[in-house]
């Protein structure tokens, strides 16, 4: 083949081609209002598969068109045209044979109500015509100037935000103090229960109910006893005088004593020093040996306040000379119960004289002879320490010095208990 | 040693040359073979609900843009056989809609 004939065959072939792609387009074209007819005759209903391989060997065609394969284009545009043609065919006959036109309601009447904010109020019973707005409100916009959330209509406080804490949050007023009990909110510890400002704004509170409040109560977990004793530190003071016996029972629950003598203090009436309680005689004078009794002495009684003789002691005439075996006896007695009874720690011996004779010389007479009976105790044993000798003379008559009997009772010795 | 280090320059840039190419050929058969396969799985689902009579002109347009796309895969235009076999699935999931509905439709009412 000569390069002329070669050039010549090539033209061809591409003005074929550029046929081709033109038909392809005008082509398409065709196919697109026939198709669009089809639809409209129902051709989805009576002919459904042409329909679908019509529009799609259509799109396919243009595809390739877009490609540059204009000999594909033209086999699909093939396959479209068919395709349309049947799916015409087919739905020429597809619209329904009778149709039924339903006779139109005549408008006798037409009312015309509109809501131009489109809140749902009509606009002849809208308040605001123009502004969205619930029905409540007539159709006007809720205002709520405190932007507390709380329509301004509902709010008790409407320039003043609730203060949402809980506390009654639905009448709009702000509660700075809910409990009012004079502390704010934001410094109450207890901001919804009232209490004192000194225990920071929450209620005191007494939990063991002895009616102390548990910051004052050194035992707030136990009651207080009441019972008179120390009842303001809020503990029970179950023995009170701490002798070892319950109050409850103790006879004597402020006064310490053994349980013996059923948490009372033992007494000791006659000063014995034996508890009266152990003391057989508890107002007599007494030693252990006799179980508080006084000791048995012949001559001599014991008392609370005295060492009582039954007989003087003699001196000689104008002497302090002690006479006479009766009177060592006397002495020897006294002596005995001083010794006996430790409990007498001191005595005074006393000497006492009628009224015969010189007042100066009486007395003098009388404390010599006082000094005398305790020289004579003191051989006996008697610690010196516990005795003090005073001579009164004449100053303290027992009887009168009128009759000898009288002054016989005038002249004598005494001793007296002075500490013990 | 010049030499040697503008060599080996050339050959890294070789490879990685290659490697991209490797890389943009593969991309366009594994991507449109990916959506074949959600498309013949969706047109089979549509098959289960008998979308062949319920919803022949989804079905056969499925069919059709399914058998582009495969064309359009040997013809090595991948992105055109991704384009063509979306469709399908989408004609294809339509389809099984349709026939539901029409199925449903069809069905009596059941027993209160």
């Amino acid at each position: 083949m000569s390069p002329r004939s070669l050039a010549l065959f090539g033209l061809l072939l591409a003005a074929d081609g550029c046929v081709s792609g033109a038909q392809v387009r005008a082509s398409s074209e065709v196919i697109k209002v026939d198709l669009e007819r089809a639809r409209r005759s129902g051709a989805m209903r009576c002919a459904p598969r042409e329909l679908a391989t019509a529009e799609a060997s259509l799109e396919f065609a243009l595809g390739e068109l877009d490609e540059g394969t204009s000999f594909r284009a033209a086999e699909h545009i093939k396959e479209a045209e068919v395709a349309s043609k049947k799916a015409l065919a087919l739905s020429k006959d597809c619209g329904p044979k009778q149709v039924l036109v339903k006779e139109q309601p005549q408008l006798i009447v037409k009312i015309e109500e509109t809501d131009k904010d489109g809140d749902g109020v009509l606009d002849k019973d809208d308040r605001c015509p123009t502004t969205f707005g619930p029905v409540e409100n007539q159709g006007c916009p809720v205002l709520d100037r405190d932007g507390d959330g709380i329509p301004d209509d509902k709010d008790k406080c409407p320039d003043q935000p609730e203060d949402k804490d809980g506390f009654e949050d639905q009448d709009g007023c702000p509660d700075v103090d809910n409990d009012n009990d004079g502390l704010l909110d934001g410094a109450d510890k207890c901001p919804n229960v009232a209490g004192p400002i000194q225990n920071l704004g929450c209620p005191v509170t007494d939990k063991d109910g002895d009616g102390i409040p548990d910051d004052k109560d050194k035992c707030p977990n136990e009651a207080e006893d009441k019972d008179g004793f120390q009842d303001e530190d809020g503990c029970p003071d179950l023995d009170n005088d701490q002798d070892g016996v319950p109050d409850t029972t103790d006879k004597c629950p402020l006064e310490p004593g053994p349980i013996d003598n059923q948490g009372c203090p033992d007494r000791d009436r006659d000063g014995d020093g034996i508890v009266d309680r152990e003391d057989a005689c508890p107002d007599q004078f007494g030693v252990r040996e006799e179980k508080g009794c006084p000791k048995k002495y012949s001559m001599v009684v014991v008392t609370k306040e005295k060492i009582e003789i039954k007989k003087q002691i003699k001196f000689a005439s104008g002497s302090a000379k002690i006479i006479g075996a009766e009177s060592e006896k006397i002495l020897d007695e006294v002596g005995q119960a001083l010794n006996d009874t430790p409990s007498i720690k001191k005595i005074r011996i006393e000497g006492h004289t009628d009224s015969d004779g010189n007042d100066a010389a009486n007395l003098t007479l009388s404390q010599n002879r006082a000094n005398a009976v305790m020289s004579a105790l003191i051989k006996r044993r008697v610690d010196p320490a516990r005795m003090e000798a005073l001579g009164f003379g004449e100053t303290k008559p027992i009887a009168s010095n009128m009759t000898k009997a009288g002054k016989a009772e005038n002249r004598r010795t005494e001793f007296n208990i002075v500490e013990q | 040693m010049g030499e040697r280090g503008s060599f080996q320059q050339v050959m890294r840039l070789r490879l990685l040359a290659l490697t991209s190419l490797l890389g943009f050929t593969a991309c366009g058969p594994v991507q449109s073979t990916a959506y074949l396969i959600d498309a013949d799985v969706q047109l089979e689902a549509a098959r289960t609900a008998q979308a062949d009579k319920l919803a022949p002109y989804e079905w056969t347009s499925a069919n059709l843009y399914l058998h582009k796309a495969r064309e359009e895969v040997g013809y090595s235009d991948f992105e055109q056989a991704v384009t063509y076999a979306q469709k399908a699935a989408k004609f294809a999931a339509s389809a099984r809609d349709v026939a539901m509905k029409s199925v449903r439709k069809d069905e009596p009412p059941a027993n209160p």
